[in-house]
């Protein structure tokens, strides 16, 4: 009897939070079924104003290079390299790259806005970098800044977005954990009127701006730099390249395989063949059993990211290897690998950069300015050449002759 | 005639109740925002596919094994229901076949731990991979997004009356969990066969049939959290469910289930459960990083155990 009372009043409970959700609910489903026109005009404090017609002008222009191709279509691109997208972005398309150091002024807020940022993990070198970069920049706006680690959980992240709606921001900027499932945070957002940025792109559901690398260009760029080392020391362009990668289909993976295998297609006598990890050890395992399947057929490879590439550099050090490796990413240890001839080199990006192109961009539209609805931040190659230029570049003005002395972290 | 519970035994019975109320004190005290209604509706959203999940464990738990493929039959059935969507066929077809497919995913555990007389840990850890394995090779380690809205609205992001479908079917799963437990042989086999095995065997309960009944049980509660977690995903994922076998043993646990067998609760399971989605969101709305959550999370379970071992001892005691 106890239990079917407990049930009862759970029932009641539950009947009684909904009626009362009903009636709290902070902000209104947009009613026009255009978001374009919902979410690019609208007041960020209440959905429900007469859209604002946009008043200032972006103080960033200065800094924005119009993207050549105009026909660019973010679902064509990655549906083109095998990538299932359904994505939208709101308004006309504007497409801009942006550099890693603003010229211009970062904008200063209106008003005292409230923006929520939630980052995929935090808990990392260029996660922690993200993070801080993003508080800094928040203070120099002059905006409040709700932030949340999602532990690479999306469930976690869409939360933190349900209840950012709730806590009525003025808006939001997302790196998702999971570029589908981001769309239920992205759905929310869109029916509370809400503007988002995301940084990296979510390929589902829908936003008003995307800050994203060329991923084929980072792929593309690393393969050139392979190739001309080889051509260069003489080879016959016959052989094995191996290059390493996730097990499982990440956008950003699959595009920058696209554009490294692209690179090679002039090269039909070499083999390109493709070998997974997730972690670096799983990656050094694969690479040792290359370095002896392969023996000297294997002329090159390329890390896909850092793991691999850090996973690669220490087994062909292991086995003694001398097969020159490139890569992507701007770790420390693949800055130190490139300085001490480990690697050839590595395409690398700012960490900090694209964060601030975010929030600033975010700042804007809540100022009531026009901004570019994709932004492309700067892919850069770092050789032994430019490494130490780079890393402290990279590192806020530490120095990779300091780190590799233990003085700093 | 009835004896008066003393202030001492309403405390203990109640315990988990109390540190629920505790802790949404403390967060509503700290965030407001906190005890909005369609925060907490939104908090049993995300934590109804824990709950079936944890409701499946309890079972298992109580018979004093426990299952590790919990999240790789959800990454299983998602991908199974997505691809064969996107091939064409029909809902009405895909449903039941994952459904079935789920159960089958628990029978096969249920088969390898009676027949082949290996732990269930084993047996499980070696399944949680090869489900997973399947799910990533069915799908070739992509996602595949669910484009039939009105499905992914079932599961996952619709709502009835205001209140969430997961929600729903998260209830819907309790009154049935607590019936068997409570109600039937079953969960009365459950705790004889967790207590003591085999004066279990000998007072004539099929053993095997029972663990393989509450294996297949699982597959089904790790069935229907798929279906609720490629609702809420709007697609099915070849890595989805990473933690959710930890998070139901974890919420079983929390709710007073023994992790040696022989004791459970269907009840304190969804207050183990309670507790750990609320420590989630509130954790979330004070911005809490990473670290700081893992660290929270930890403390208060294990503070919950002790206090509960604590109280049961007292519980003896008092009854001694």
């Amino acid at each position: 009897m106890k239990k079917i009372i407990a049930l009862l009043l759970a029932a009641i409970l539950m009947l009684s939070l909904a009626a009362c959700a009903d009636t709290t609910e902070p902000t209104k489903p947009s009613e026009d079924p255009k978001p374009s026109e919902t979410t690019n005009q609208n007041t960020p404090d209440d959905p429900t104003d007469p859209p604002a017609p946009v008043t200032a002008e972006n103080p960033n222009l200065a800094d924005f290079v119009d993207y050549s191709d105009q026909n660019w279509d973010i679902n064509d691109y990655y549906v083109s390299k095998g990538v299932e997208s359904d994505a939208t972005i709101r308004g006309d398309l504007w497409i801009v790259n942006v550099p890693d150091v603003f010229t211009t002024e970062m904008p200063k807020a209106d008003k005292e806005y409230t923006i929520g940022f939630s980052l995929y993990y935090s808990v990392d070198e260029v996660g922690s970098m993200i993070m801080e970069t993003i508080k800094e920049s928040a203070k120099e706006c002059g905006v409040k800044l709700l932030t949340n680690d999602a532990n690479y959980d999306q469930n976690l992240q869409n939360q933190a977005v349900e209840q950012w709606i709730l806590e009525g921001v003025d808006g939001v900027i997302i790196c998702p954990c999971d570029f589908y499932g981001v769309q239920g945070a992205l759905d929310a957002l869109e029916e509370a009127g809400i503007p988002v940025i995301v940084f990296n792109p979510a390929l589902a559901g829908s936003f008003d701006a995307v800050c994203m690398s060329e991923c084929c260009e980072q792929g593309e760029m690393a393969a050139q730099l392979l190739i001309d080392h080889l051509l260069a020391n003489g080879s016959d362009m016959k052989g094995v390249v191996v290059y390493q990668t996730l097990p499982f289909t990440h956008p950003n993976a699959a595009t920058r395989a696209k554009g490294f295998k692209d690179a090679f297609a002039a090269y039909p006598d070499i083999e390109i063949v493709e070998l997974t990890g997730t972690s670096p050890e799983d990656h050094y395992t694969a690479f040792e059993g290359a370095l002896m399947n392969y023996g000297d057929e294997l002329i090159g490879a390329f890390g896909l990211y850092s793991s691999a590439t850090i996973g690669m550099m220490n087994a062909a050090q292991a086995a003694g290897s001398d097969v020159p490796i490139t890569s992507i990413d701007n770790d420390k240890v693949i800055l130190e690998g490139i300085y001490e001839g480990k690697l050839l080199g590595s395409c690398c990006y700012s960490s900090t950069a694209p964060i601030k192109w975010c929030l600033s961009q975010l700042v804007n539209k809540l100022n009531g300015a026009e901004i570019p609805n994709v932004m492309f931040y700067a892919n850069t190659l770092v050789t032994k050449e430019n490494v130490e230029e780079m890393f402290e570049f990279y590192y806020n003005g530490k120095t990779l002759a300091d780190y590799m002395a233990g003085i700093v972290d | 005639m009835k004896k008066r519970r003393s202030i001492g035994q309403i405390l203990i019975d109640f315990r988990t109740i109390l540190i629920l109320i505790f802790l949404i004190a403390i967060f509503t005290y700290l965030k407001p925002v906190f005890i909005n209604p369609i925060n907490l509706l939104n908090m049993l959203k995300r934590q109804s596919f824990t709950m079936i999940a944890a409701f499946g464990m309890t079972f298992l738990l109580t018979l004093g094994v426990f299952d590790m493929s919990a999240g790789s039959t959800v990454a299983l059935v998602g991908i199974v229901l997505a691809y064969g969507l996107n091939k064409g066929v029909s809902a009405a077809i895909m449903l039941p076949a994952v459904i079935l497919l789920s159960i089958l995913c628990g029978f096969i555990n249920g088969i390898i731990v009676v027949k082949g007389k290996i732990p269930a840990f084993l047996t499980t850890l070696a399944t949680m991979n090869i489900y997973r394995g399947l799910a990533q090779t069915i799908s070739d380690g992509k996602t595949i997004s669910i484009k039939l809205k009105w499905l992914t609205n079932l599961f996952g992001n619709g709502t009835v009356f205001g209140i969430p479908t997961p929600v729903i079917i998260m209830l819907i799963f309790l009154v049935i969990a607590a019936f068997l437990f409570y109600k039937t042989k079953l969960g009365f086999y459950c705790r004889c066969i967790g207590g003591n095995t085999e004066a279990s065997k000998v007072a004539g309960i099929n053993v095997n049939l029972i663990q393989i009944v509450a294996f297949c049980m699982m597959g089904l509660a790790a069935g229907a959290a798929g279906l609720i977690e490629c609702g809420l995903m709007n697609a099915g994922m070849p890595d989805l469910g990473a933690d959710l076998a930890m998070d139901a043993i974890a919420a079983a646990v929390l709710g007073g289930t023994a992790i040696s067998g022989g004791l459970g609760t269907i009840w304190g399971t969804i207050g183990g459960a309670l507790i750990m989605g609320i420590l989630n969101s509130g954790l979330a709305l004070m911005g809490a990083q990473t670290p700081v959550q893992l660290l929270v999370k930890g403390f208060v379970i294990i503070a919950a155990i002790l206090m509960d071992n604590m109280l049961k001892s007292r519980k003896t005691v008092v009854k001694a």
